[in-house]
C-alpha cells in the first residue's frame, strides 16, 4: 500500500539502510491533474478520471489521497466515485468483456450471454475472476443495435454474438494466460 | 388578505421575511408531515412528504423549501395530497430492500406509517447492524437514505462522516469510504441520532428501554463550555442524557463526553464513606468522626505552627458554593490566605493578564459572538477536542464564511479550515503577537478612534515595536515573515476580531505576557468590548471560572477584590465575623514547595488529583508525603488520595445542587439528577460541617443561601445573582443588581480598568528553550475522548475509544530517531522520564512532540519541570525540552 503513494525519493528502513525509490509515475500524473485544477473541490470528477486512467481503478488509498488534497470529506469523494458506473473501485482484469443489455441486444439474447458467462466464470457482472484475467461488465445500449447482440471484447465491438462464441473468446483468453 | 398575507387551509397568515410554507404553517399550528426536514438546517427537500397544493402552482410544491409568498392559498391536507403521501411512504416498504421496523421502537417513521394506515414490515431476520461503536449503532435495513443524518453531521457538528454510495435504488448511507462506525471520523456528538426519523442510527445506551422516572435539567460537569443537559434517571441511576433544545450555550447539541460519558457516576469504585489513614491502610469511619478529626487537626496544627502552616486547594470541578465556603473557612476561621484553585495550573495567566490590561479577569466576549464574528483568531487552543461544542460552533461559523487564523504549534483540526495557520515554535507567542502588532500599525490597519478614546500606552508601544525586527522574530518563532504579514493583513482588513485563546498561551513562563500581548491585538483592532469580537478564553473545567470568581486565589477575595480594600474588610467583618490578613497567601506551586520544605503542615485538597495533573510529579509526591495532615475530597481513590490522612467521599456533578460558571461568565443552576452513592456528600456540606465543628455559626440550609451571601460579599459582580433568577440560561456576570440582565459584552462602554493598557513586553526565551542535549520541545495536552486526568472518562465506554496516551511525533523525526509507529520510547527531560508509545503524526511539527496526560501510568508530569510564570505562577506545560530513544527492553 505504501508504495502507491510514495512521494519521498529515498525512504529509510528501520535499520537505517537507505534505498532508492523512484517517484511513482502514476502519482505524478495524478498530482499534475490536481495542481492543474488548482486543488478546486469542484474538479473532483476530472481528478477521479485522471486517477482511474492512471491506476486503472480507484482504490481506497487513492480516494483518501484525493480527499486530503482537495480538503474534501472522504465520504463525499467516495459518494461521487460510487455514483458513476465509469469509476471502478476494484481492479479490472487483464481482459474486459462488456455485454450490451440495451433493448435491441437484450431482445436478441444479451441476457442469456451474460448468464452464460456468469455461470462459466463463477462471477457476477461488475466483478473480476479471482485469477484477475477477466472482468465482466454490462452496458445499456452501446449504439450497435444493427449488429445485436453486441459484446465489447477488450474495447473491440463484436456483433451477432451468442453464448457459444462469447465463451470461445473467453476460453481463448484463458489459454493465452496459461 | 392584504399584500403581506397568505392563506393556509383558509387561515390568514402574515408573511415573515425568508419564511417557508412549512414554517408559516407551523406558526398557525398546522403540522405538515416531514421525514428529511429539521428546523435550523438547510431544507433537503428529498422525502416529498411535505408536498402541499398552492393556487400559484399547477403541481404540489415542497413546503419545506418553498418560500411563502403574498396571495398564496395553500392547502396542506387534501385527499389528493394524503393519497400522494401514502403512495410515497409505501415506496419505502415496496423496495427490494424494505424498511423494517427497528427494534419495535416508535419512531417518526413508524408514526407516519400508522397515520397513513401502512403496516411496517416487521422482520426479525438477523440484519447487518453496525455495533462497532461503543455508543452508536447503525441498522442499514431501517435506513431510508433521507440524508438528515448527513446534513446534521455537516451543518451542526461539521464532521462530514456520512456519504451516500451508489445511486437510485442502490443508494446506501455509508461512513467515509464504507468504514465501520468506529473507524469513521465520527466524534459521537449524537446530533444525527436525535434527528434520525427511522431509528436506523441509535444511541446504544438508548436501546435500553427503561422508562425514566424523572427528568432533571442541569449543567454538564465536564469542560468550561457549560452545556445544559436534560438527565433522565430511574431508581437513582442515570439512564441517558439529552441536550436542552433551546439552551443558549449548546443550542441542542452535546459532545461525546457530555452526552454519553456519565457511567462513572455509578462506577463500583466510587468512594462511599469517609476514610481515615491508619499506618499505610485506610479505614472507614463515620462522617461525625471524620469531621471531628479534621476540625481538631486543623486547630492543632494552627496552634502549633501558625495559620500559614495550613492551606487549601479549591476545586474547579465543584460548585461555586463549595469553592466560596472553602476559601471562607480558611480565611475567616483559620485566618490564612493560603487558598488557591486549580486554575493556577491552567488559566491563572489568562485571568491575570486580562485583569491587568482590561480590568476584568474573564472573557470580554460570549459564545454568541462566534456566529457574529467576521474574523476569528484561535491562539493556543484546540476547541474541537477540548471544548467540542464551541469547536463545532467555530467550525460552522467558518463554513458559513467567517475567516480564520490559527496560531498553534500543532496542526489542529481547525487549522484545516483556517485561511492561515501560523505554526509557531512552542513558547514563542509573545514575539509572534508583537510582530502581528508591528505589521498592523505599519500598514495602518488599526482603529485609531478606539485607541484614542479607550486605550493608553500607544506612543510607547509604537516606539517599542520600532526596535523589533520581523526577520528576527521569524527566526525565533519559525514562522515565515510573509505569513506573519499575511495574517496581520487578514485580521487588519476585518478590524474587529474574535480572539479565542487557551492554555497554549497561559501555560508558559511567558503565559501572562502571551495573554497581554494578544490583548494588544484586541485593542489595536478595536475588538475588545465590541459585539462579534473581543477576547474569548476557553476555560478548561466546568467551574474554573467560578472557582477563581469565588476567591480561590491567595491575593483576591470573592469577586476579585483586593485583600486590603478597607470597605471590603468592613463588610467581611460583619458578614464573616473575621477577616484574613492583608498579605496575600501562597499559590498552589508555592504551597507544594512550602510543604516539601516543611513550612506547610496541613492541606485540604478538594477534587483535584495534583499528583497526576500538576507539573513535576516527583516533587509533588515528595511534598505531599511530607505533610502532617492532608484532607482530600474525591469521587475516587486518586493518586493524590495515597497521601491523604482523611478522605471525604464527594458528590459528582449530577448528584448535587449548586452553580457552575462557564467560560463566558454564565452562572447556571446545577440540580441533582441522582443521589450520591452511599454516604458521599456534596463538598459544600462537608465544609460547612467542619466549620461548625470548629465553632463557626454557619447555618446554611442549602446552596442558595450561600449564593445570597456571595451576592453580598461581591455586589459589583454578583449583587443581582440569586437562585430565583437562575432559571434557564442563568446570568452572565457582571450582574450588580436584581434588575440587571447580566452582561454579554464586558467593557462595552469603557474598560472596567478605566483605559485599556497596551503592554510592551519583549520575548524572553523560557528555561526550556535551547537546552543542549534535549533537542525536542514537548507540549502536553488533551484528547477529545478524555477529560483532564481521565478520572471520570476512564470509567466510561470512552475508554474503548481511546485506550492509552500516545506520544505524537513527526514521521521525519521518527525516521531519523529510528522509532517505528506504535513503538514504545523512553522520553526524558531534565526533571524525569517515562515510557510511552510513539505515534507518527503530521499534526505536529518536526522537532516538537505532543503527549496527553489522561492516564496515571503515563506519568506525563514527571516530564514537566518546575518553571512557573513569574507573575501568575502557572507552570510551563506547553514547552518542555526532552530527548527520546526507542525503548529496547
Amino acid at each position: 500500500m505504501q508504495s502507491i503513494l510514495t512521494e519521498t525519493k529515498t525512504s529509510r528502513s528501520q535499520t537505517g539502510n537507505s534505498k532508492k525509490n523512484t517517484v511513482d509515475r502514476r502519482l505524478k500524473a495524478l498530482n499534475i491533474a490536481i495542481k492543474r485544477n488548482q486543488y478546486h473541490q469542484d474538479a473532483l470528477i476530472e481528478i477521479l478520471h485522471k486517477a482511474q486512467e492512471s491506476y486503472g481503478y480507484l482504490e481506497p488509498e487513492i480516494l483518501e489521497y484525493i480527499a486530503r488534497q482537495l480538503k474534501l470529506p472522504l465520504s463525499r469523494v467516495y459518494g461521487v466515485a460510487t455514483f458513476y458506473h465509469l469509476f471502478s473501485l476494484k481492479p479490472s482484469g487483464v481482459h474486459s468483456c462488456v455485454v450490451c443489455l440495451g433493448t435491441a441486444c437484450y431482445v436478441k439474447g444479451g441476457g442469456k450471454i451474460t448468464s452464460a458467462i456468469e455461470e462459466k466464470l463463477g462471477i457476477h457482472a461488475g466483478e473480476t475472476t479471482s485469477d484477475n484475467q477477466v472482468s465482466l461488465m454490462t452496458a445499456r445500449c452501446i449504439g450497435a443495435c444493427g449488429i445485436a447482440p453486441a459484446v465489447v471484447f477488450d474495447g473491440n465491438v463484436t456483433g451477432k454474438q451468442d453464448p457459444e462464441t462469447v465463451l470461445q473468446q473467453i476460453k481463448a483468453w484463458q489459454s493465452e494466460a496459461e | 388578505m392584504n399584500s403581506q398575507q397568505a392563506k393556509i387551509n383558509g387561515q390568514i397568515v402574515n408573511i415573515q421575511d425568508g419564511e417557508t410554507i412549512l414554517q408559516a404553517a407551523k406558526r398557525l399550528g398546522i403540522e405538515i408531515p416531514t421525514l428529511c426536514y429539521s428546523e435550523g438546517m438547510h431544507p433537503e427537500g428529498g422525502c416529498r412528504m411535505c408536498l402541499v397544493e398552492s393556487n400559484q402552482k399547477s403541481l404540489p410544491v415542497g413546503a419545506c423549501h418553498t418560500p411563502i409568498q403574498a396571495g398564496m392559498e395553500i392547502q396542506t391536507h387534501t385527499p389528493k395530497l394524503e393519497a400522494l403521501r401514502r403512495d410515497i411512504l409505501s415506496l419505502y416498504l415496496d423496495d427490494e430492500q424494505p424498511v423494517f421496523q427497528g427494534n419495535g421502537k416508535e419512531t417518526k417513521f413508524t408514526g407516519l406509517l400508522q397515520d397513513y394506515q401502512l403496516k411496517p414490515i416487521s422482520d426479525s431476520q438477523a440484519v447487518k447492524v453496525d455495533n462497532s461503536h461503543p455508543y452508536l449503532s447503525f441498522n442499514p435495513d431501517t435506513c431510508i437514505t433521507c440524508r438528515l443524518c448527513l446534513n446534521a453531521c455537516e451543518q451542526i457538528q461539521g464532521q462530514f462522516v456520512y456519504g451516500i454510495s451508489g445511486r437510485g435504488s442502490e443508494s446506501r448511507l455509508v461512513f467515509g469510504a464504507e468504514e465501520s462506525f468506529a473507524d469513521s471520523p465520527c466524534v459521537a456528538c449524537g446530533a444525527c441520532v436525535d434527528l434520525c426519523p427511522t431509528g436506523a442510527i441509535t444511541d446504544r445506551d438508548r436501546l435500553n428501554l427503561t422508562p425514566a422516572d424523572s427528568v432533571t435539567e442541569t449543567v454538564c460537569g465536564y469542560c468550561g463550555v457549560g452545556c445544559r443537559l436534560e438527565v433522565e434517571s430511574a431508581q437513582g441511576k442515570v439512564l441517558r442524557i439529552n441536550p436542552v433544545e433551546d439552551a443558549v450555550v449548546n443550542q441542542g447539541h452535546l459532545c461525546v463526553k457530555g452526552r454519553y460519558a456519565h457511567s462513572y457516576h455509578h462506577s463500583s469504585d466510587r468512594l462511599t464513606q469517609p476514610l481515615k489513614r491508619v499506618g499505610e491502610e485506610f479505614q472507614p469511619i463515620s462522617w461525625d468522626e471524620a469531621l471531628d478529626l479534621i476540625a481538631e487537626k486543623l486547630l492543632t496544627i494552627k496552634a502549633d505552627y501558625g495559620a500559614d502552616a495550613l492551606g487549601a486547594f479549591s476545586s474547579s470541578r465543584s460548585t461555586n458554593e463549595a469553592a466560596y465556603l472553602l476559601q471562607k473557612l480558611f480565611r475567616s476561621l483559620i485566618k490564612t490566605n493560603n487558598v488557591d484553585c486549580c486554575a493556577r495550573v491552567c488559566h491563572s495567566s489568562t485571568a491575570l493578564g486580562l485583569r491587568t490590561v482590561t480590568g476584568a479577569g474573564a472573557a470580554s466576549a460570549s459564545y454568541v459572538d462566534i456566529e457574529k464574528a467576521k474574523c476569528i483568531v484561535i491562539a493556543g487552543a484546540n476547541p474541537t477536542e477540548a471544548h467540542p461544542v464551541v469547536g463545532a460552533r467555530i467550525k460552522q461559523a467558518v463554513l458559513n464564511g467567517a475567516r480564520l487564523v490559527v496560531i498553534d504549534p500543532r496542526r489542529i483540526e481547525l487549522a484545516e479550515y483556517a485561511d492561515i495557520h501560523l505554526q509557531l515554535l512552542p513558547g514563542t507567542n509573545v514575539p509572534l503577537f508583537n510582530a502581528l502588532a508591528k505589521v498592523l500599525i505599519a500598514e495602518d490597519l488599526i482603529d485609531r478612534d478606539y485607541l484614542n478614546e479607550r486605550v493608553e500606552g500607544f506612543e510607547e508601544f509604537c516606539t517599542f515595536l520600532n526596535n523589533l525586527s520581523l526577520e528576527e522574530i521569524a527566526s525565533i518563532t519559525t514562522v515565515e515573515t510573509n505569513l506573519i504579514c499575511e495574517a496581520a493583513r487578514l485580521i487588519g482588513s476585518y478590524g474587529q476580531t474574535l480572539f479565542v485563546h487557551g492554555l497554549g498561551l497561559s501555560e508558559l513562563t511567558q503565559g501572562t505576557a502571551s495573554v497581554m500581548t494578544l490583548c494588544n491585538l484586541g485593542m489595536l483592532t478595536g475588538s475588545i468590548g465590541r459585539e462579534g469580537a473581543g477576547m474569548l478564553p476557553l476555560r478548561g473545567q466546568n467551574n474554573v471560572q467560578g472557582n477563581a470568581d469565588m476567591g480561590g486565589m491567595p491575593n483576591l477575595i470573592t469577586g476579585y477584590q483586593p485583600l486590603n480594600n478597607p470597605e471590603l474588610r468592613q463588610r467581611l467583618e460583619s458578614l464573616w465575623g473575621g477577616v484574613p490578613p492583608e498579605e496575600p497567601g501562597l499559590t498552589i506551586p508555592e504551597m507544594i514547595d512550602a510543604a516539601a520544605r516543611g513550612d506547610i503542615h496541613a492541606l485540604w485538597i478538594q477534587g483535584e488529583d495534583v499528583v497526576q495533573s500538576d507539573n513535576n510529579e516527583t516533587h509533588v509526591r515528595e511534598a505531599l508525603s511530607n505533610l502532617d495532615f492532608l484532607v482530600v475530597q474525591e469521587l475516587f481513590f486518586s493518586e493524590t488520595c495515597q497521601y491523604a490522612h482523611v478522605i471525604l467521599p464527594a458528590a459528582a456533578a449530577l448528584e448535587q445542587e449548586g452553580t457552575f460558571t462557564n467560560g463566558e461568565r454564565r452562572i447556571q443552576h446545577v440540580r441533582p439528577a441522582v443521589p450520591p452513592p452511599g454516604e458521599a456528600r456534596p463538598d459544600w456540606e462537608a465544609i460547612r460541617d467542619v466549620a461548625v465543628k470548629i465553632g463557626a455559626n454557619w447555618n446554611y440550609q442549602n446552596p442558595g443561601e450561600v449564593m445570597d451571601e456571595i451576592a453580598q460579599v461581591a455586589p459589583n459582580f454578583f449583587g443581582g445573582v440569586s437562585y430565583t433568577r437562575l432559571k434557564g440560561d442563568g446570568l452572565q456576570w457582571p450582574c450588580p443588581s436584581s434588575d440587571h440582565p447580566g452582561t454579554v459584552t464586558v467593557h462595552a462602554e469603557h474598560f472596567i480598568r478605566g483605559k485599556g493598557q497596551l503592554v510592551t513586553i519583549d520575548y524572553i526565551p523560557s528555561p526550556e528553550h535551547g537546552v543542549a542535549g534535549y533537542p525536542f520541545l514537548l507540549i502536553t495536552g488533551r484528547l477529545l475522548e478524555h477529560y483532564n486526568v481521565g478520572t471520570m472518562t476512564r470509567r466510561t465506554p470512552n475508554q474503548e475509544l481511546v485506550t492509552e496516551d500516545v506520544l505524537e511525533i513527526h514521521p521525519a523525526d521518527a525516521n531519523r530517531e529510528h522509532i517505528a509507529d506504535g513503538e514504545p520510547v523512553n522520553l526524558e527531560s531534565r526533571w524525569g522520564s517515562t515510557t510511552v508509545k510513539a505515534k507518527h503524526s503530521r499534526r505536529i511539527a518536526p522537532n516538537t512532540l505532543f503527549l496527553s496526560f489522561h492516564y496515571p501510568e503515563t506519568h506525563t508530569n514527571r516530564i514537566t519541570g518546575p518553571h512557573l510564570d513569574p507573575k501568575s505562577k502557572c507552570p510551563q506545560y506547553k514547552a518542555v525540552a526532552v530527548r527520546l530513544q526507542p525503548n529496547k527492553s
